[in-house]
């Protein structure tokens, strides 16, 4: 597996959490009714972009492990396919092969 | 049932909130808090220490008194391993605020505050890294 493949898949595994978290920090301290900011699940570290979602469409992304928000041009096309796009972000899919065995690689969850 | 247990968590948080006599959220409400983001902290970094070709600093929440601040600052996994050992210590975002401290590092990203008096001892007694009396 190369490298580039490796470091895009760990960032976005590393923003996934950060968002798992934050969605865990809504729901103890009261559930929101609007958008919340999330942080922007690309492959760049060094990414400081927010992107807002409401706690619904946050919760039917994460049942695809495969599956990333971010903020437009911010997506890999070599190693994603952007299948969704909303307001301020994208739903980009990781293609199968490398960039999926990256992801199980890089998610202790998966 | 989930969601039954679920509002029952919530309402005992809700009715656990304490409030001093004018009204203002008690110390040890909001050194909670600031213990809640500190627990969310370190699930972020238990997964960045697993992680072997990711560079940079790390991004984590805020851990200031504030239950609606979602605020990230960026700190490196070694200095956010040197906060944590000390149980009293939280990182926070510059220009937010904290119950009972003062603060001991500036960064360019964060503040490290150390809690004193009451917030240290809630800071001590809720840290997960220190183990429980037995």
């Amino acid at each position: 597996m190369s490298e580039r493949a490796r470091r895009i898949a760990e960032n976005e595994v590393l923003f996934r959490t950060v968002n798992e978290r934050i969605d865990n920090l809504n729901e103890r301290f009261g559930e929101p009714a609007e958008a919340v900011q999330m942080v922007c699940e690309c492959g760049r570290s060094d990414c400081v972009e927010r992107i807002e979602l409401d706690p619904d469409t946050y919760r039917r992304l994460r049942e695809d492990p495969f599956r990333f928000a971010v903020k437009p041009g911010h997506e890999y096309p070599a190693s994603e396919t952007v299948v969704d796009q909303a307001d301020g972000y994208l739903v980009v899919e990781k293609k199968p092969g490398e960039p999926r065995e990256a992801v199980e690689d890089a998610d202790p969850e998966l | 049932m989930d969601a039954l247990i679920s509002l029952r968590i919530r309402l005992h948080e809700l009715l656990s909130t304490q409030m001093s006599e004018n009204g203002h959220i008690s110390i040890e409400r909001k050194t909670r808090n600031e213990a809640i983001f500190r627990d969310a902290n370190e699930e972020i970094a238990k997964v960045r220490e697993q992680l072997t070709v990711v560079d940079g600093r790390t991004p984590f929440l805020c851990e200031c008194e504030d239950p609606t601040c979602r605020e990230i600052v960026r700190a490196t996994i070694e200095d956010y391993e040197k906060v944590r050992e000390y149980p009293s210590r939280f990182l926070l975002a510059h220009g937010h605020t904290w119950a009972q401290g003062r603060v001991v590092e500036k960064k360019q990203d964060y503040l490290v505050v150390e809690k004193t008096g009451e917030a240290a001892r809630i800071a001590h007694e809720t840290d997960p890294r220190t183990p429980a009396d037995v």
